[in-house]
């Protein structure tokens, strides 16, 4: 609908023009209208003193004494964000569908074929515990040569050689340990006094 | 330091919240740094107590910030700010009945009857010599105009021609419709134009 010059203006196009937007039958109006002209210029007074208002400003810690109430939150509640941010929109809930669906059909799939091919599966196994048995058993063989080839060996094995000796040295490793051990627990231990500058 | 405060100064609002999801606190300090003043202003504009407009203010971000993982990325984290405090103050000036209420009524009332019924006075809020003096500043005049101003026209015209709204956004914070929205920054208007009517000369 044409809208009439002689028309006064409406709340909906005093906002048009306030906002910037001054078509010319409406300026045509204003300029013939005394009482327009003069509500638009109200108007604009209005609204250009409330823009030029200044910000107010809380006392000086507020920041602080906001965050003293604050729970920040913890990796754990990120994990229900994590869930959260995936089901928020539809493209979100479609990629986060899609990559579980993806997940669980490959782990079906995989289960399936097990199913249909065992004797395959039960073949690869056995291949593989013989590889892990074999290289065991060079991994053994080899530290026990190095072991017996070294010059100390000979000695070492005579050391050992009768019980009373044997117990002899057991005895000697287990008091080192022993001393070794409570050593250890008295340089570790929390003091139970109270510590200089605790309070500081 | 520094450098860390100026790199966040550069996120929007929407990347500062997912740090502070992450468990950031500097993000958490960050978004009240960036909302502390307008969120104060707001409530002190519309409560005109300082005190009580700092602890709304508190108790705004309070809720804001422990809620932040119910806060949904697709809305504007400021809109949902605004709409909380908006909430903490009218519920706050329900309780009280301040003297906050329009000469004119409510503007729910239909009938003439109904419009003097609920008209009420503008309360006297113990002026000292130097609240007086202030009031005579453009400044403190029109401050003391828009305190006179019905509480949901106030919140309207101060969301919009103060903090900048666009109409869609404040109808969406205060939880009217569109056409409400208008009216009562319209009305609003009006009211602050016969208010501020002696300052024009």
């Amino acid at each position: 609908m044409e809208r009439s010059v002689l028309q006064h203006l409406t709340p909906d196009e005093i906002d048009l023009v306030l906002e910037g937007n001054y078509p010319e039958v409406l300026r045509t109006h204003v300029n013939a209208c005394p009482d327009c002209g003069s509500l638009l210029a109200g108007e604009r007074l209005v609204v250009q003193w409330l823009s030029a208002l200044p910000l107010h400003v809380p006392a000086a810690g507020f920041e602080d004494r906001v965050m003293a109430r604050v729970q920040v939150v913890t990796p754990r509640s990120a994990l229900a964000t994590l869930r959260h941010r995936a089901l928020a929109t539809p493209t979100s809930r479609a990629l986060a569908a899609g990559a579980v669906l993806s997940v669980l059909g490959s782990l079906t799939a995989s289960i399936v074929w097990s199913l249909g091919h065992r004797e395959v599966l039960a073949s690869l196994g056995m291949t593989a515990l013989r590889s892990v048995a074999e290289l065991g058993w060079v991994v053994v063989h080899g530290l026990a040569t190095t072991l017996v080839e070294q010059p100390w060996y000979g000695s070492a094995r005579a050391l050992v050689d009768s019980p009373a000796r044997l117990a002899f040295v057991a005895g000697g490793l287990t008091t080192a340990w022993a001393a070794g051990m409570l050593l250890m627990r008295r340089l570790i231990a929390i003091p139970a006094g109270s510590v200089a500058h605790e309070h500081i | 330091m520094a450098e860390r405060a100026a790199a966040l100064n550069a996120l929007t609002d929407q990347e500062v919240v997912l740090l502070a999801r992450g468990g950031q606190e500097r993000a958490y300090r960050e978004l009240v740094r960036r909302y502390e003043r307008p969120i104060f202003s707001l409530l002190y504009r519309m409560v005109r107590d300082r005190e009580l407009a700092e602890d709304l203010s508190q108790e705004t971000f309070v809720k804001a910030l422990n809620a932040i993982e119910s806060y949904r990325p697709e809305y504007k984290f400021s809109s949902w700010l605004f709409k909380i405090a908006n909430n903490a103050a009218i519920d706050h000036l329900r309780r009280r009945e301040l003297d906050t209420l329009s000469l004119e009524g409510s503007p729910h009332a239909v009938t003439p009857d109904a419009v003097e019924a609920t008209a009420l006075q503008i309360g006297d809020r113990g002026e000292t010599p130097l609240d007086i003096v202030e009031a005579k500043e453009l400044g403190g005049e029109i401050e003391r105009a828009i305190a006179q101003l019905r509480p949901e026209y106030r919140a309207c015209i101060l969301l919009r021609h103060v903090d900048g709204r666009a109409y869609e956004e404040i109808a969406e914070m205060l939880d009217l419709p569109l056409g409400t929205v208008k009216t009562y920054i319209h009305r609003a208007r009006n009211e602050l134009r016969r208010l501020l009517a002696h300052l024009k000369e």
